[in-house]
């Protein structure tokens, strides 16, 4: 027998910080998360999978799209057409959400009480899911704990949405030791709420699927699910799936030692093509990071805009249309610091009174508010508070805004076109 | 700092090049015309100090890898750095001992200027100048952008600025819908919006869902209510459709009974008995007629007879049938063919005749000469008519060559004899050389001639009366540098006098606008001044000093002084009036204070600007006086006589004087060239002549053309005597060679006639022909010959023709002969009339023949066909007997009545069962005991009725039930649109992506915000700091480089209280920079620029400063200040001056001291330097 292990769908949720003004682009995006869903759902129909367990996070909490769950509901009758049960546990994301409850589920579907931990078996598999539901609010106490004991010689699988105990960018839910689900007896855990999959232990085996598309460059990597082996009551193996349409990708790119664009370029193509190979036949977000002491330092600085125009031409270059750009960082250092200058009151240089004014709040400071007040109020409420407008209530970080602008500001003193 | 030495070690086209500056002298001038290598020491100067930029272009001599340039520098404190860099990535620089250094070494040196401060700043040539002092105006003479590009060496500081605003503007407005940040944020309010209006939320799905289930509860009641009524309206129908056949049955019944004992024949009986007695019947007639046909047939065949033994020889006879036509036309043939063969033989004996040949047309084959002989007979007629022809052509020749001889002879004898004529040839040429001397001078004459005239009209315009062109030359003038000098001054006056004329024009305006606005409160109401009101309290405070003195201290004697005040004497009432006057002029002036105060103003201003223009007017009277003083001047310096214009008209005039003067000379060199033509002409007439008497010829005439004509005669008709004498030789040569060969020819053909005739005779001899035959004979022998060769051929065709038909006869007439036995009565004396006779007999046997088979097959078919009759008959009567059998009957005319009944039985039987079974088939599956029960009980009257009733309430009810369905359906399909689609995901996701549009686009925005920020404010703090020191020493700088025209430099605000930079004029006061000329500019900039360097060397360490070619562009005294000031910076840094103009480098060496100038000369490459 076998079965798929899934959680943390997100169904509907966006994909995050991505500026795509690409028609083409943007109409892939739309669809990622449920294309992605219908990928798994075709997988398991295609491999005759016993059971889909769901491990929680159907939706995003403040999702209240009724088109959400008829679309779940649509894939769960495919599945149920092809004989194909299906067990969900409800996260923290589908406790407080009401749109699965309206519409109601197939037959195939169980769904886990949320009231008290609760045995869905199966006789004619001899198949127990073991599990509870998340009741809206937090969820402070070890779940798992209270689990019933195992049916002897059934094929014993316990569902739990947790974030384990010193799980970091999650909030704490139903947490519990790797320890208190290793010797409950089961023979597989399917965990859910932490996106990025990975096999905790295998004996028994205690699995986070991750999520099945990444939403931000965050979710790096292959997306999916895990396809789990099984023979009587033991599990032979789980293989990880990807079902992602869209890859999410950090290209880090140390440009130490490089003197000219040509090297630069080299790197980031060597880099791209990486990220290419490794998103396989789908396109790929790549957000590059420049690191390194290079003498390219101060030309990356001042001519932003001819940077992405490079690496948007080796882009197309490696696959048209394949390699998308989420942003370009550049954390490069000058080759070499040069000798610290202590003529503060030099007349010749305007670049050192220019730190000198990035340094004086009081002078800056209301400069900046007066100059950006309007910006601020003409956007909309939740973009009210972008990072790059905290300057205008923190003048004192003029001074990273100016480490960051002065190769831009240095080329335009020097009567260069930096546009 | 100082550079003491540069070492060009390879480095563009320098090879091991040294610049040697030395520790002391501070004023370097490097000199080096065009392409002596000034850029590119330039270029070394910055490369070694900085590194080799990566658009480096100077290493076209030496490859890459080799380029490497060497520099020695001094600090202050005296200590030295000698290192040498060279083009690669690690180890660039090494210092003099071979340790590798780093670049943070030589910048400590530098003070820590910057490669972009030390290119900005402290280097400068006279384009840039020129361009920083056009931003410098175009700023508009903002203080801190002039001091920041002028101090940091920053151009279009403005520019950029402007840039910066442009960039965010273009991405944000507060009230622009149109910029991008703008147009993105409105979008993303838009998809929002929509997102909201797509959503299908739980509440919206639920009211969807519980109409759906109200609609589905009624249409369900409805549909119910349906079924019975069509139930009901089936059974009616049903019994309607019932009734008659029930009826029917009931009769059909009844039939069935009465025909109880009749058998049931088969139902095609009828047609079966009819079909065997027809039959019968017409068989019976067919056998009746074969029978009289055999009989018939029979009779006809014994009365034909055949003569079988004429058949037999069948095949001979018609073989003979088929000859015999051909030999009746052989036998008509063979007469002609005999007459036809005896013309032949006349034909050919008349032949014979004519070429006299002996014997007899049947023999002709042997009379004939063979082809061969013939053949032989016509080439040698040839040949001997050939010969012939040859040998009278070649005696003609002969007697032709003799005529032509004669008359050659003759015409030579008649010809002159010749004269050697090559020394009048020699002289002529010699003359020819000169070309059309004549013409030449002709021409030359009248341009001296008219030229002459046109320069002395120009003398005369140019204010010399006399015209001569001598007085023009020494006429005293000033020098043009004096001249432009006047101009300059004369243009200065008329500028400021224009400046003045306008501020005159601007300050009446501005008087008359005060006047206006005077009036304009004025006419509002007559309001006291302050003027007034101080009058009126004077008035009152001295009534009142009176009435003090009066009444009070008791003073006398002030009579006059009180009809001062009070002309009727009543002081006291006088006093009072005062006091109410000026407390009502108080009272008016409290209440219209406001139009008081600026009544007050406009008067004060009014009183400024009068003051203005009277200062104006003054200037401008000055200005008169002083251009009028410098015109005075100006005519002093121009002799008594002349009439003396503006400097510009003069400069025309110095201008068209030099040209007249460059006119005159051109004049003597043609007068000149005149003379020289001239004399060659008269020698030339004087050789001609004396040459043509030596040959001679009596000169024609004393003209150069007239004798080179005679000359050329001469000669002409020498060649021509030649040309005769020559051709007639060359005819006298020619015509006796023709001869000879002539006489040669008649000879060889004679002989060759002779052996011909030999040949000839003995072919006659050998065709047997008379061996004295001329040609012509011969010929007509051959041709006749020919002819009877026909006619042979002719007579042996038909001979053997009518031996053929001879033949054919024969055999013919005894085939004939063999057929007499079969016709003994036909005679054979005629073949072929017998043959015919055999031939007809023969056709009418073969006719009688096939008329007696014709009959005997015939016979044979109708026996055939009597069999064939007779079995029908018997057959057709066996089926009536078994017919009668099975209807119970022995005669089968009773079986007709039987069939009848039997039919009538059939149809009730059949009848019943249909009834039965069409009621069953519309029974609704009840059984037919139901479904008669249901017609006998029911009441058929009413049955109608009932139906439409219910068919009625039936189609109502699918009415609505149709109603309901469609709003259901419209319902659900509605749901199903609503939550199958996508879009309030997709809107999210649109929105999401709007977002970060947003956010790049906020980010880009910040930073341009910040970086116009900093760098505003940097200007303004960088002026703040240097607007003292370096403003009070340019302004110093600027009044020397403007020869104390200008007095100083200032800072003031604007309208905006803006810092802006403002130039004292020792005249014309305190001048915004765009009030300024082209000219001064350039030295303001220079000022600003200087004055930065000198105070950045007092405080630091000092840096040189390179200027290339900077004074491009600058009058001697201009280039002489800068220098002088130059001169300053270098006693405490190191000035490096290029220059490829050696005017610079005697003007450094008059401004420059002695002791701190050096000045260097760029020789060619690899050669060392060469220090003046």
């Amino acid at each position: 027998m076998r079965f798929v292990h899934a959680a943390d769908i997100h169904l509907d949720s966006p994909l995050q910080n991505l500026a795509l003004q690409d028609e083409g682009q943007a109409a892939r995006v739309r669809r990622a998360c449920r294309d992605a869903f219908e990928s798994m759902v075709r997988f398991c129909i295609d491999r005759r999978g016993s059971f889909l367990v769901l491990a929680g996070d159907l939706y995003d909490g403040d999702n209240t799209n009724m088109q959400t769950a008829y679309f779940l509901r649509q894939q769960l009758a495919r599945l149920d057409k092809a004989g194909i049960r299906v067990v969900i546990l409800k996260g923290n994301h589908d406790a407080q959400n009401r749109i699965t409850g309206t519409l109601g589920m197939p037959d195939n579907t169980w769904v886990f009480d949320d009231k008290k931990p609760q045995t869905i078996s199966f006789d004619d598999l001899q198949v127990a899911f073991h599990g509870q539901s998340f009741r809206p609010g937090p969820v402070p106490e070890n779940l798992a704990a209270r689990y019933p004991k195992p049916i002897a010689g059934w094929l014993n699988i316990g569902v739990l949405h947790t974030s384990l105990a010193g799980s970091d960018q999650h909030d704490p839910y139903a947490p519990c030791r790797l320890e208190d689900l290793t010797t409950h007896g089961y023979a597989y855990w399917a965990l859910g709420h932490i996106h990025k999959g990975s096999v905790l232990a295998k004996a028994p085996w205690v699995v986070y699927s991750g999520n099945i598309q990444g939403r931000d460059i965050r979710e790096t990597g292959p997306k999916g699910c895990y396809l789990v082996e099984t023979d009587g009551d033991r599990v032979l193996s789980a293989e990880h799936i990807a079902f992602d349409v869209i890859r999410w990708h950090q290209a880090d790119v140390d440009l130490t030692g490089a003197t000219h664009e040509e090297d630069m370029a080299d790197r980031i193509r060597a880099s791209l093509r990486e990220a290419h190979q490794e998103a396989g036949d789908r396109p790929c977000i790549v957000r590059l990071r420049l690191t390194g002491q290079t003498e390219l330092h101060s030309r990356i600085g001042a001519f932003p805009n001819r940077l992405r125009d490079t690496v948007l031409g080796i882009a197309a270059d490696i696959a048209l249309d394949e390699i998308w750009l989420e942003k370009i960082r550049n954390e490069t250092q000058p080759a070499h610091q040069r000798a610290k200058n202590d003529n503060n009151d030099s007349t010749s240089d305007l670049l050192r009174i220019i730190h000198e004014v990035a340094q004086d709040v009081d002078l800056i400071g209301p400069a900046l508010k007066d100059a950006l007040k309007d910006l601020r109020m003409k956007l909309p409420e939740e973009l009210k508070q972008l990072p790059a407008l905290e300057l205008i209530d923190n003048p004192a970080l003029a001074r990273d805004f100016l480490m960051r602008l002065e190769p831009r500001i240095a080329a335009r003193l020097n009567g260069e076109d930096v546009q | 700092m100082k550079f003491t030495r540069l070492h060009l070690l390879a480095y563009g086209q320098f090879t091991n090049y040294n610049l040697t500056f030395g520790d002391t002298a501070g004023f370097h001038v490097i000199y080096g015309p065009n392409e002596a290598g000034k850029s590119t020491t330039l270029h070394a100067l910055t490369s070694v100090l900085y590194g080799y930029s990566s658009d480096f272009q100077d290493d076209f001599l030496h490859g890459p890898a080799d380029v490497a340039v060497a520099i020695e520098l001094l600090n202050e404190d005296g200590k030295k750095l000698s290192f040498t860099r060279k083009r690669r990535g690690r180890n660039a620089l090494v210092s003099d001992t071979g340790t590798p250094l780093n670049d943070d070494a030589i910048l400590s040196f530098l003070g820590g200027v910057s490669r972009t401060s030390f290119t900005q700043v402290f280097a400068l040539d006279h384009q840039r100048l020129r361009q920083y002092a056009h931003d410098l105006l175009e700023e508009g003479g903002d203080l801190g952008l002039s001091l920041a590009a002028a101090g940091a060496g920053i151009a279009h500081l403005n520019g950029i600025l402007e840039k910066l605003g442009a960039a965010r503007e273009d991405i944000f407005g507060l009230r622009a819908s149109k910029r991008k940040l703008n147009a993105l944020i409105k979008e993303l309010t838009g998809l929002k919006q929509l997102r909201r209006e797509r959503v299908v939320s739980p509440k919206r799905f639920k009211e969807f869902q519980q109409k759906i289930d109200e609609l589905a509860a009624e249409l369900e009641e409805t549909r119910n209510r349906q079924k019975n009524t069509d139930a009901e309206i089936r059974r009616l129908e049903r019994i309607q459709r019932n009734l008659p056949l029930r009826t029917k049955y009931a009769t059909y019944e009844q039939d069935l009974k009465a025909l109880k004992d009749i058998p049931i024949l088969p139902s095609e009986a009828k047609e079966i008995r009819i079909r065997a007695q027809t039959e019968c019947r017409r068989a019976e007639e067919t056998l009746r007629s074969i029978n009289q046909d055999i009989a018939s047939l029979k009779q006809q065949i014994s009365e034909i007879t055949v003569d079988e033994r004429l058949l037999a020889a069948r095949a001979r006879i018609e073989k003979l049938a088929k000859w015999r036509p051909v030999i009746e036309k052989q036998q008509d043939d063979l007469p002609r063919r005999e007459a036809q063969y005896n013309e032949h033989l006349k034909e050919a004996r008349n032949l014979l005749k004519r070429a006299e040949l002996p014997g007899e047309p049947e023999n002709l084959p042997n009379i004939l000469i063979s082809d061969v002989k013939r053949k032989e007979l016509h080439r040698l007629i040839q040949e001997g008519r050939s010969l012939g022809v040859k040998l009278e052509s070649a005696t003609q020749q002969v007697r032709e060559a003799e005529d032509s001889l004669k008359r050659a002879k003759t015409r030579l004898a008649e010809v002159p004899e010749l004269q050697d004529t090559s020394a009048l040839a020699q002289v002529l040429e010699d003359v020819n050389r000169l070309g059309d001397i004549e013409k030449d001078i002709a021409t030359k004459e009248n341009t001296y001639i008219r030229e002459s005239n046109a320069l002395r009209q120009t003398i005369i315009g140019l204010g010399i009366p006399s015209g001569e062109i001598e007085r023009l030359r020494t006429l005293p003038v000033p020098p043009t540098e004096t001249i432009e000098q006047f101009a300059d001054e004369l243009k200065d006056i008329d500028a400021k006098s224009r400046t003045v004329s306008e501020t005159i024009s601007r300050i009446r305006e501005e008087i008359r606008k005060t006047d206006a606005e005077i009036a304009r409160i004025k006419i509002a109401g007559a309001i006291p001044s302050e003027e007034d009101l101080r009058k009126a309290r004077e008035n009152r405070d001295t009534a009142w000093g009176l009435v003090r003195r009066v009444y009070v201290e008791r003073q006398t004697g002030l009579d006059e002084a009180i009809k001062a005040i009070a002309p009727d004497g009543r002081l006291l009432e006088s006093y009072e009036k005062l006091v109410a006057q000026a407390d009502q002029i108080a009272d008016t002036i409290r209440r219209h204070v406001k139009e008081v105060t600026q009544m007050s103003l406009l008067e004060q201003e009014k009183a400024q600007r009068t003051q203005e223009l009277q200062e104006a007017l003054q200037q401008e009277k000055d200005l008169a006086q002083k251009k009028s003083d410098l015109l005075e001047k100006w005519k002093a310096l121009w002799p008594d006589d002349m009439t003396v214009h503006s400097p510009a008209g003069m400069r025309e005039w110095l201008e068209r004087r030099s040209q007249a003067l460059t006119e005159a000379g051109e004049l003597e060199a043609l007068h000149d060239e005149l003379n020289v033509l001239r004399t060659g002409e008269s020698n030339a007439v004087e050789v001609l002549t004396a040459t043509l008497q030596a040959f001679g010829e009596q000169p024609e005439g004393d003209s150069l053309e007239g004798l080179r004509m005679q000359a050329r005669r001469v000669l002409q008709r020498t060649t021509e005597i030649k040309e005769a004498r020559t051709q007639l030789m060359a005819e006298i040569r020619q015509q006796s060679t023709n001869k000879t060969k002539a006489e040669g020819l008649v000879k060889q053909l004679e002989a060759q006639k002779g052996d011909w005739m030999g040949k000839w005779q003995a072919a006659l001899t050998a065709a047997k022909l008379q061996p004295d035959l001329s040609i012509e004979a011969v010929e007509v022998i051959l041709e006749i010959m020919s002819k009877l060769d026909l006619k042979a051929n002719d007579i042996a065709s038909v001979k053997q023709r009518i031996d053929a038909m001879e033949k054919d006869w024969n055999d013919f007439r005894d085939e004939v002969a063999k057929l007499a036995d079969l016709a003994p009565d036909v005679s054979m004396e005629n073949p072929i009339a017998a043959c015919r006779e055999i031939e007809r007999r023969l056709e009418q046997a073969k006719a009688a023949d096939t008329q007696r088979t014709q009959l005997s097959e015939r016979l044979e078919t109708q026996e055939k066909a009597k069999q064939e009759e007779e079995d029908k008959v018997r057959k057709n009567k066996a089926i009536l007997d078994t017919l009668c059998e099975q209807a119970g009957c022995k005669d089968p005319d009773k079986l007709a009545e039987i069939e009848a009944k039997s039919e009538k039985k059939r149809t009730a039987e059949q009848q019943c069962e249909e009834m039965k079974a069409r009621m069953l088939e519309g029974g609704d599956g009840l059984d037919l005991a139901a479904l008669f029960d249901e017609c006998d009980t029911a009441n058929a009257a009413e049955i109608s009725d009932k139906i439409q009733e219910l068919k009625a309430e039936s189609e109502n009810l699918t009415r609505k039930s149709n109603d309901l369905s469609r709003q259901l359906g419209a319902l659900e399909s509605n749901l199903k649109t609503l939550l199958g689609e996508n879009q309030a995901a997709e809107s999210l996701q649109d929105a999401k992506n709007i977002e970060a549009q947003i956010v790049e686009l906020v980010e880009e925005y910040v930073d341009l915000t910040f970086e116009e920020i900093v760098l505003r404010q940097a200007i303004e703090l960088f002026r703040q700091r240097n607007q003292d020191p370096i403003l009070a020493l340019a302004g110093t700088l600027f009044s020397e480089l403007t020869n104390g025209v200008y007095t100083g430099l200032q800072a003031d605000l604007d309208d905006n209280h803006k810092p802006i930079l403002l130039a004292q004029h020792r005249d014309r006061g305190s001048l915004g920079v765009k009030a300024l000329s082209d000219g001064t500019v350039d030295p303001l900039y220079l000022a600003l620029r200087l004055a930065a360097i000198e105070v950045y060397n007092s405080k630091h360490e000092p840096m040189p400063f390179i200027a290339d070619d900077l004074l491009l562009t600058f009058d001697d005294d201009r280039a002489r200040a800068t220098l002088k000031i130059l001169s300053r910076i270098a006693e405490k840094g190191q000035v490096l001056f290029f220059t490829h103009h050696t005017h610079m480098v005697d003007l450094a060496k008059t401004s420059v001291p002695t002791e701190l100038l050096k000045v260097h000369i760029l020789a060619a490459p690899n050669v060392a330097a060469a220090a003046e």
